[in-house]
């Protein structure tokens, strides 16, 4: 019996695990990274609400359950309204703050945020900036990160400043993985089985399931790497 | 076309939950208050002393619920539900016993917990707040 109430805590715990997963993913890759205030309160509230019926076995698991969905569908409601209504998104979301303008602190607007010195000054440090006079403009993103803009006299030398040409880099293609081949990835290439074994023939190698990893690189070369031989 | 995806299946999943809860919801309503009539009949059948009667009424009680108890259990809170069944269990052997006052106070029991879980299916500002 004890045993039994056990297993039943952890089939509760599996099953609200995969139901939040499935809720975070169906909210949308945003919700992982970056919080809007809006969307941190029901991150919050869902790994509250999951946790409850979890632990506590006298309450039914659709506790749970109707909640996070609830706040799944408010959220993608939410998402969608601000999309369309530019007032909604101000509400819930507020206004990016300038907090540095042409190397100048703009004092009220971080009395307003309550944002302190050291905070902005630490924000600027891990930005890269040591002076604040090289900073052309600085924004508190709604989302709490600071985006910081150096004065152009403070920002490297790019390829376009020293007007040299580069061919832009490509996406590096995966073609064989623990040695099983990716046909979806020969298919983009328009190469076929045959082209991929003569390039592995012309390294000695006999067979992909020799092969960790063969990977067309960003700059278009093939690269082999096969399993390394025990002892 | 993954965000209107993700929009339709969360929008397929509420609605549907919607319909769930209200369907289900109503036949645990309709199932609480037959429980409650019943356990009115008992109450009559012990104030009359017909313990034999009541007796009987209350194996039948406890029988249906035994059997619908795992519906309630999905969407009350078990300590009700159980707090219930057992209430009912002793309601059996008072009224085999023809404990009058006993009988009484426990028919009255069960009834106050129907009637907490009656009320607590309704969309009412005591209940939200």
């Amino acid at each position: 019996m004890g045993d039994d109430f056990m297993f039943i805590v952890i089939i509760r715990t599996l099953v609200l695990y995969f139901i939040v997963i499935f809720a975070m993913r169906i909210m949308g890759k945003r919700q992982i990274g970056q919080f809007e205030p809006y969307e941190l309160a029901i991150t919050l509230m869902i790994s509250e609400i999951a946790t409850l019926p979890m632990q506590d076995t006298r309450i039914p698991i659709l506790h749970g359950i109707v909640p996070i969905i609830t706040l799944g569908f408010l959220q993608t409601m939410l998402s969608i309204l601000q999309l369309k209504i530019k007032g909604l998104r101000f509400i819930l979301n507020g206004k990016p703050s300038i907090v540095i303008r042409n190397g100048e602190i703009n004092v009220n607007e971080l009395r307003n945020l309550r944002f302190n010195l050291n905070d902005l000054m630490e924000e600027i440090r891990l930005m890269g900036y040591l002076n604040i006079d090289d900073i052309e403009i600085a924004i508190l993103e709604t989302s709490g990160q600071l985006s910081v803009f150096p004065k152009s006299s403070k920002t490297s030398i790019s390829r376009e400043d020293m007007k040299i040409n580069r061919q832009e880099e490509k996406v590096p293609i995966t073609l064989i993985m623990d040695k099983k081949i990716c046909f979806e990835n020969l298919k983009l290439l328009n190469k076929d089985e045959d082209w991929l074994m003569e390039k592995l023939n012309q390294r000695n190698i006999k067979s992909p399931t020799e092969v960790f990893l063969a990977v067309i690189n960003s700059s278009g070369n093939l690269h082999i790497q096969v399993f390394q031989k025990k002892g | 076309m993954i965000y209107i995806k993700n929009t339709v299946v969360i929008c397929f999943l509420f609605f549907s939950m919607l319909v769930f809860i209200y369907i289900f919801e109503n036949k645990i309503g309709e199932f609480l208050k037959n429980i409650e009539s019943k356990a009115d009949e008992i109450e009559i059948k012990l104030d009359d002393k017909e313990y034999e009667e009541a007796f009987l009424k209350s194996q039948e009680l406890y029988n249906i619920y035994k059997e619908k108890m795992v519906y309630l259990d999905m969407i009350l809170n078990h300590s009700d539900t159980y707090g219930l069944n057992e209430e009912i269990l002793k309601l059996t052997q008072y009224a085999k016993s023809k404990s009058d006052s006993d009988g009484l106070a426990s028919v009255h029991y069960v009834k106050a917990i129907l009637r907490k879980m009656i009320n607590q299916h309704f969309i009412s500002a005591e209940n939200i707040f």
